[in-house]
């Protein structure tokens, strides 16, 4: 089992750490560096971690346990108004991250209102391509009753975030009181316990969604995948975004256009086998990226018979 | 500054309180201020907000905010906040012989400086008016585009919903807005 952790420190001989995680049999999952310090995002075999808590202490860093690291988050607001950004929305992401998530920013294009709100058949998918969903709703009961719909549908764990303490509705697993709409940065003690309170709950709704992945496991893990990938891959390491290959749950995410993607990844082969027969390749229809989701045992079973 | 929130259950009164507070505080206008009113009826979807300004202040002519030097024919800004408003007055009236000679100093001859000392060149009421303005919108819901303005000396009101506004809904804005 792999423990998953967040190192904060300065970039010399942090590559002294990298290679301990690479000689540990774990991985690298996050790597930016940001003028002299660097942060990086690791999984190491849970009976090798104290080694590497043992390295980052060496280099005088910072380690700690990231419940969230290897999901995809996606915050989403009722609309990408004042009223919403940067607080709470930007705060509650930061702290997300600082968890070990990436993260993703959503406004929805009519969420506001009581009579008025609504969601899209495109919003829907776009949230969808994440592992879990965090609605940032308001301050009032009414209008959040009047607001299920928006994340009633949703096909993936949704935790939802508002100003009421208590907010029981059908069908909703995961909700976290006293973040309603606020206009100051959230760095008070008490909005700290609620942030963790938070984390609590998403880790919990994914946790849900790897353990439905669990029950019909997958023929590779995304991680292996991604180093596969990263290894092999011409061009993934010229990709200008911070994060160009995001870890799902079932799957990852390259930030590369199809077409490109597929011309590169034709003759690699991994276990004998081509990466195409391994997952499901397609094209994002919202981002253009290009998204793998790695065929479940049964799956792949039923196709190879 | 005092913030009173009507209508609503205690506990999204006391984050209303909060929000307000804060959003007076972004705006830098919390000691300008006396009191806010906010009343919210969730089930009819009405808002409205009344912000009472603590003090009036007097419009400021040239010769508050500047020093003329007649020897020199060289007018000195205090602040430079000002120099802006004062050269676009200048100009409006005479371009020769008004010069900026330095970041707060302006040339102009003595019979100019005559005929424009007077002027007002800036109303800090007009501009305190336009923050709570924007602050009374960042206050009411986004949804609630729907506005009813009521302006006086030192007080704004707006009354706001997504639906159409009732002539009840702006009788209670006009109550709130005469309020003390």
């Amino acid at each position: 089992m792999f423990k998953m952790a967040l190192f904060e420190g300065g970039l010399h001989r942090a590559d002294e750490l990298e290679d301990l995680v690479d000689d540990l049999g774990g991985f690298l999952i996050q790597k930016n560096v940001t003028q002299i310090d660097i942060t990086l995002i690791i999984a190491v075999p849970g009976e090798d971690y104290e080694l590497v808590v043992k390295k980052a202490k060496e280099l005088r860093g910072k380690i700690v346990e990231v419940p969230l690291a290897g999901s995809e988050i996606t915050i989403v607001a009722p609309s990408l108004g004042k009223h919403h950004l940067p607080h709470p929305v930007c705060d509650i992401s930061e702290y997300i991250r600082r968890n070990g998530a990436v993260t993703n920013v959503m406004g929805l294009a009519r969420g506001v209102g009581q009579r008025i709100n609504q969601i899209t058949a495109t919003e829907k998918g776009m949230i969808e391509e994440a592992d879990v969903a965090v609605y940032s709703l308001g301050n009032f009961s009414r209008c959040l009753l009047k607001k299920t719909h928006l994340f009633m549908d949703i096909d993936i764990p949704v935790v939802v975030l508002g100003g009421p303490e208590q907010f029981n509705v059908q069908g909703l697993d995961y909700y976290v009181g006293g973040i309603g709409r606020r206009s100051q940065r959230l760095r008070q003690k008490f909005d700290l316990d609620i942030f963790d309170k938070m984390v609590g709950e998403i880790s919990k709704a994914v946790e849900k969604s790897r353990r439905e992945v669990e029950e019909d496991p997958l023929i590779l893990e995304p991680i292996y995948l991604k180093k596969i990938l990263e290894e092999n891959v011409e061009g993934i390491d010229k990709i200008i975004s911070p994060i160009p290959i995001v870890l799902n749950v079932d799957g990852v995410k390259v930030k590369m256009p199809l077409n490109q993607f597929k011309e590169k990844i034709k003759n690699i082969e991994f276990d004998g086998r081509k990466i195409e027969e391994y997952c499901n390749i397609y094209q994002s229809p919202y981002s253009g990226i290009t998204i793998l989701k790695i065929y479940t045992k049964s799956y792949f079973d039923s196709i190879n018979k | 500054m005092e913030i009173i929130v009507e209508g609503l259950p205690e506990k999204e009164s006391q984050g209303y309180v909060v929000l307000i507070n804060d959003i007076m505080r972004e705006f830098e206008i919390r000691r300008s201020i006396e009191k806010v009113y906010f009343y919210g009826d969730t089930e009819k979807f009405v808002f409205i907000t009344s912000i009472r300004i603590k003090k009036v202040l007097e419009p400021l002519r040239i010769e508050d905010v500047a020093i003329y030097n007649q020897e020199k024919e060289t007018l000195s800004v205090e602040d430079e906040f000002y120099v802006p408003k004062i050269l676009s007055l200048l100009w409006s009236i005479k371009k020769e012989g008004i010069e900026q000679e330095d970041r707060t100093e302006i040339k102009i001859p003595l019979e100019v400086f005559n005929q424009i000392k007077g002027e007002v060149v800036y109303y800090p009421t007009e501009d305190l008016k336009k923050n709570v303005q924007e602050a009374i919108n960042r206050v009411l819901p986004e949804a609630a585009r729907i506005k009813y303005i009521l302006s006086a000396e030192k007080t704004i009101t707006v009354a706001s919903s997504e639906n159409a506004l009732s002539e009840e809904s702006k009788k209670l804005a006009q109550k709130f807005h005469e309020r003390d």
